[in-house]
């Protein structure tokens, strides 16, 4: 909503200049900001045309003198309407206009040219560049422009929150500032016309189908209007409100809209044939076209105004164009009236159609400023097109405004604001709002005005009470208080140790659309969540999982030269289980992603390459870090992986580890040619392992004693079953045993390797004999030699 | 007896003259002197044959010559192994160190830790709730009427019809005071879901903290105290900062708290709040009479784009390792 500073001095005196106009309103919630600044304006003045004469050497410019108070200059203008004897605001050479633009001597089509004739969009006022600015002829030539534009076309743009529609006028926002500041709200200048005779209902007859979507509809005629264009004071204050002047009868409308925020419309009463105005739902009727010359498809849904028989508007949001107002039309029909706010958002919401009648009535109209509305166009019908009223007025009334009668408690005020308001302050805000009050011993009754729809209990009241009484105003509390709870006060906490770990290991975090396209979300199976409404065909899914956006940013970065990239994401996943909202399982999941080297090429050694290993080693320690042992890593098949294994300990899979397939990269359009692995783990099982107490083991003194043996073994052979064996033996003193090395070689023999595996041994109360060791360890060389045909290699 | 030892020490000057450079010549050495079977082992092993009066003599020439050879025997190997190593003139101390690369944490989590970490100082708990949800917990219980243009306040995806993605995180104030009985005090942060255009300054999803206070006396008075203290924490003691009435569907009164931006020469918005609606707490069943409370949200992203200056919310789901790398 654009509001005119002159516009608003006609209701209540205004000191403060844009800025400080706009802090207080932002203070009292309508939050508003200065539209223009005319003083970083300079060098342009009034100027007054002397001679226009057509260019010697172009038709389409004209040659004018141009007296600027001092001087009378050559100017080159290009403007049609540039005619002799106009005021016009004149940039005199080294004038600076907004955007920076500065005047400089010209020579155009070989004549001079000694500054400019300013349109409106060189003024930074409108977009209007048809012709030039045409200024009243009371301005002398010479003074700085500045002022003249300030006082005229300065302007507030406000962001009215949805529970004010009181905020959408002139007038509604004077009365704010009157309220805050203690100054007098002048009434608006309305005169009812108070003849007995009602020739109206001759001529015209209202019928509203339903009370509860049209609980007041207020018409009058008026005959022998003359169509033309509107007084320069009315085209100026539109245009400081940002509104394009149209002719005079569609401008008074659009004047009292802007002026008092109340919705009117004016049809064309000859195309009225039928004498009728209906306010009924859609029925049989098909479509209608708006003023705006677009054809729109009715639904149930709309509210009409009809002739009695077809469609003239569409009640509360738009005029259709037949009935419109034209250049011919002499006698015209004025709508005032109130709709239910409901009805015309779910009309207004059905056509995507948003206008300002439409904004005002979703947000509930004044029910009994459709009579001021009424009148204040009649008014200006008569003055401003010689309109000749028919004498009366029609008001079909059926519905009632309920205005409740609200009790304030004065404890639920100061509990509310913490602090002591006095009751002199608390009415005067009350008269100030409009709110009818009488003060009893511990309470108000209070009753609101009919323009505030939004003030129905005893808390709306507060709130109004606190905003105008300014929230500076409120102390802040300087302690709190606090209970006693044993509930675990962040159950994520321990995710900070999983990042801080993850870092640690190189690396970074990353967070990513958790909209994707179809095509992503069913890459790794499941059922995925659809959006209805998505903002386009990448993002119409609930992703099921984090690895697609981990290989996009990798595919990103390979893109912008950083190829070597680990990366995990800590996020909900999400699969549509069962059919149903409640079928929908949000999982939150951690998921890494490694591509490119582990370690670059350096002066102290080779670059080297990431392998599965590196993030299977990753998962160790994340487990050992956890306090947990190690995971078993067994093979699974999986859709998007090459190879792939479950994370498991015991009984519990924690998540998967693989080789990402590269159809898969090929299946999501990305362009990543080396491998990469990827792992993920699920958070609610691994939170457990964080948090779980920790028990201290006694430390074991004795020396532990070291054994390596190789075996040769059939390549098939998996080390890991070979370690299994021996450890599922429990042998004495054993505490750990792992493959160290791994050597092939022709001599021994094809189809086979040599595995030195490592062995360590410690006694839990005594230093260990060699000889305790050797014998364990010839257990062991039997064992693995019968169970895999391993030989020993000497 | 003294002759022997000469000879120890005689030998022990010629093997200094062509000290070893290998290690394992060096433990040989080492062995030829120190050893079992060394060279002194020997010297020790002859006392048995010395007359009884001349032992202690003896004994103290041995231990002397001991203390002597393994003094330069490990001044000399020392120079050798670990000096030769160690001094300036053989280091070059310009070569780059052996990188270990590390990872970072990103900076909406970052932020989202340091905003817990100030709630949690005073007395408030965390909690977490889904971010698809039904259009009651999301709206209707928070007193977003079904035909308002409150709702518009919101551009909301659908996941069908009255399942939605949560808009911000104030669904699971519900979901907290369906499950809880008052006093509460609660922080929630969370991922959230706009349907608006992307651009430098909106992106389709960002993550917010929710706040709510549920206790028998609570002020907007205690509101701006708390969000003052937060204020300052964030961005330091000398912030200016102001409460502006605002309206949220689910708080009456409301307001949003602006931050001066001293470079920008203006009012920068940073979070919502206001006092809990009584309709509200009608719906969760807590009796408007007795219980009040506040509620707050903020932006993760806003906040760490004023802390860090970044100027384009895109940034934060790119991805792009040169920015990731810069936290």
């Amino acid at each position: 909503m654009r509001i005119s500073i002159d516009w608003l001095k006609e209701f209540v005196d205004i000191k403060e200049d844009p800025a400080d106009l706009s802090d207080m309103l932002s203070m009292l919630g309508l939050e508003a900001e200065p539209v223009h600044d005319f003083s970083a304006l300079s060098g342009v003045v009034i100027g007054k045309v002397a001679t226009a004469k057509k260019h010697p050497n172009a038709d389409r410019l004209k040659l004018c003198t141009v007296n600027d108070g001092i001087d009378t200059v050559n100017v080159v203008c290009g403007a049609h309407n540039v005619d002799t004897g106009q005021t016009v605001a004149f940039a005199q050479v080294g004038a600076e206009l907004p955007g920076g633009f500065i005047i400089s001597k010209a020579k155009i089509r070989g004549e001079e040219s000694r500054g400019m004739i300013c349109s409106e969009r060189e003024l930074g006022i409108s977009d209007e560049h048809e012709g030039i600015m045409v200024l009243p002829d009371k301005l002398k030539a010479g003074t700085a422009i500045n002022d003249y534009l300030g006082e005229v076309y300065n302007a507030l743009d406000l962001d009215i929150t949805p529970n004010r529609p009181d905020g959408f006028s002139h007038y509604g926002v004077a009365r704010e500032i009157a309220l805050k500041t203690g100054r007098k709200l002048k009434e608006l200048s309305i005169k009812k016309a108070t003849q007995k005779v009602d020739d109206i209902h001759d001529i015209a007859t209202v019928k509203i189908a339903n009370k509860d979507d049209c609980p007041r509809y207020m018409g009058a005629v008026l005959k022998n209007v003359s169509v033309g264009s509107s007084p320069d004071w009315m085209v100026a204050r539109l245009k400081a409100a940002g509104q394009r002047s149209i002719n005079n009868i569609v401008d008074i409308s659009n004047y009292v809209l802007l002026e008092m925020g109340h919705p009117t419309h004016i049809f064309d009463y000859d195309k009225i044939p039928s004498n009728i105005i209906g306010i009924r739902r859609v029925k049989n009727d098909k479509q209608i076209t708006t003023l705006d010359e677009e054809k729109r498809k009715l639904s149930p849904q709309q509210l009409l105004i009809t002739d009695g028989i077809k469609p003239i508007a569409l009640a509360g949001i738009m005029g259709g164009l037949e009935a419109a107002v034209t250049e011919t039309t002499t006698t015209v029909f004025v709508e005032s009236a109130y709709f239910n706010p409901v009805t015309i958002r779910k009309g207004s919401k059905e056509l995507g159609l948003l206008t300002d009648a439409s904004r005002r009535f979703e947000r509930g109209a004044d029910i009994q400023a459709a009579e001021t509305a009424l009148w204040r166009v009649i008014n200006l019908l008569v003055e401003m097109a010689d309109g000749t009223m028919v004498p009366g007025i029609i008001d079909e009334y059926p519905g009632a405004v309920k205005v409740p009668s609200i009790s304030m408690r004065r404890s639920e005020l100061d509990l509310y604001a913490g602090c002591d308001i006095s009751d002199q302050k608390v009415t005067g805000i009350l008269n100030g709002l409009g709110v009818t009050n009488t003060k009893k011993k511990d309470h108000w009754v209070c009753k609101p005005p009919t323009y505030r729809p939004d003030l129905e209990r005893e808390v709306d009241l507060i709130e109004e009470i606190i905003r105008v009484y300014g929230y500076d105003n409120i102390p802040s509390a300087t302690h709190f208080s606090s209970s006693f709870s044993l509930v675990d006060p962040d159950p994520e906490e321990n995710l900070d140790q999983l990042r801080q770990l993850l870092s640690g290991f190189g690396y970074h975090e990353c967070q990513s659309n958790s909209l994707q396209s179809a095509g992503w979300t069913k890459a790794r199976g499941g059922e995925p969540v659809p959006v209805m409404n998505p903002l386009s065909e990448t993002m119409t899914h609930m992703r099921t999982d984090l690895l697609p956006g981990l290989l996009e940013t990798i595919d990103f970065n390979i893109k912008n030269g950083s190829p070597d990239m680990y990366l995990f994401e800590i996020g909900n996943v999400f699969q549509q289980q069962k059919p149903g909202f409640k079928g929908i399982k949000e999982t939150p999941i951690m998921c890494a992603a490694l591509h490119g080297h582990s370690a670059s090429l350096t002066v102290h050694g080779q670059a080297k390459a990431t392998s599965l290993f590196t993030a299977m080693g990753h998962i160790n320690s994340l487990f050992e870090a956890a306090g947990s042992s190690e995971p078993d890593f067994e093979p699974a098949d999986n859709s998007g992986f090459a190879n792939a294994f479950k994370i498991n300990q015991g009984k519990q899979c924690f998540g998967l580890l693989g080789t990402v397939d590269r159809k898969f990269v090929i299946e999501l359009d990305l362009e990543i040619d080396d491998p990469v692995y990827s792992f993920h783990i699920e958070l609610d099982p691994f939170t457990e392992l964080l948090d779980q107490q920790r028990k201290f083991a006694p430390i074991n003194p004795y020396p532990i004693v070291e054994r390596d043996v190789d075996f040769v073994l059939g390549e098939e052979v998996e080390t890991g079953a070979v370690s299994a064996l021996i450890r599922g033996k429990n042998f004495p003193n054993l505490i750990a045993v792992f493959p160290l090395d791994i050597f092939r070689h022709d001599s021994l023999g094809v189809g086979t390797k040599s595995v030195t595996f490592h062995f360590k041994f410690q006694k839990p109360n005594k230093t260990l004999e060699d000889k305790d060791v050797t014998s364990v360890i010839d257990k062991i060389k039997r064992l693995v030699s019968s169970e895999f045909n391993a030989k020993l290699r000497s | 007896m003294q002759e022997t030892i000469e000879a120890v020490w005689k030998a022990f000057q010629a093997d200094l003259d062509s000290f070893p450079t290998d290690r394992r010549e060096v433990d040989s050495l080492k062995s030829k002197y120190f050893g079992r079977n060394g060279a002194l082992a020997k010297l020790f092993s002859q006392m048995g044959k010395i007359v009884p009066e001349e032992r202690p003599g003896a004994g103290k020439l041995i231990n002397d010559l001991k203390q002597e050879l393994t003094e330069i025997f490990d001044a000399k190997s020392a120079e050798l192994f670990y000096n030769a190593e160690s001094t300036t003139e053989n280091v070059d101390y310009t070569l780059p160190g052996e990188t270990q690369r590390i990872g970072t944490i990103h900076p909406v989590t970052k932020t989202l830790k340091e905003i817990k970490d100030i709630f949690k100082s005073i007395g408030f708990m965390v909690a977490y709730g889904p971010e698809i949800d039904d259009d009651y917990h999301n709206f209707t219980a928070l007193n977003f009427p079904q035909h308002h243009p409150a709702r518009d306040m919101q551009d909301t995806f659908f996941i069908k019809e009255n399942v939605v993605l949560r808009t911000h995180t104030s669904n699971v104030q519900i979901h907290l005071m369906e499950n809880t009985n008052p006093p509460l005090r609660y922080i929630v942060p969370g991922r959230v879901y706009r349907n608006e255009a992307i651009s430098f300054k909106s992106y389709c999803l960002f993550h917010q903290v929710e706040g709510l206070v549920v206790d028998k006396y609570i002020s907007f008075a205690d509101l701006k105290g708390t969000l003052e203290y937060f204020v300052k924490r964030v961005f330091g003691n000398d912030v200016r900062m102001r409460f502006r009435p605002s309206f949220f569907p689910f708080t009456e009164p409301s307001a949003e708290v602006d931050i001066w931006d001293d470079k920008r020469q203006q009012w920068l918005e940073i979070l919502g709040c206001g006092m809990v609606d009584p309709a509200v707490f009608e719906n969760v069943g807590y009796d408007p009479n007795i219980w009040h409370g506040y509620a707050f949200g903020l932006g993760i992203e806003r906040i760490a784009m004023l802390k860090y200056g970044i100027t384009d919310i895109r940034l934060f789901f790119q991805g792009d390792k040169r920015f990731l790398e810069q936290f």
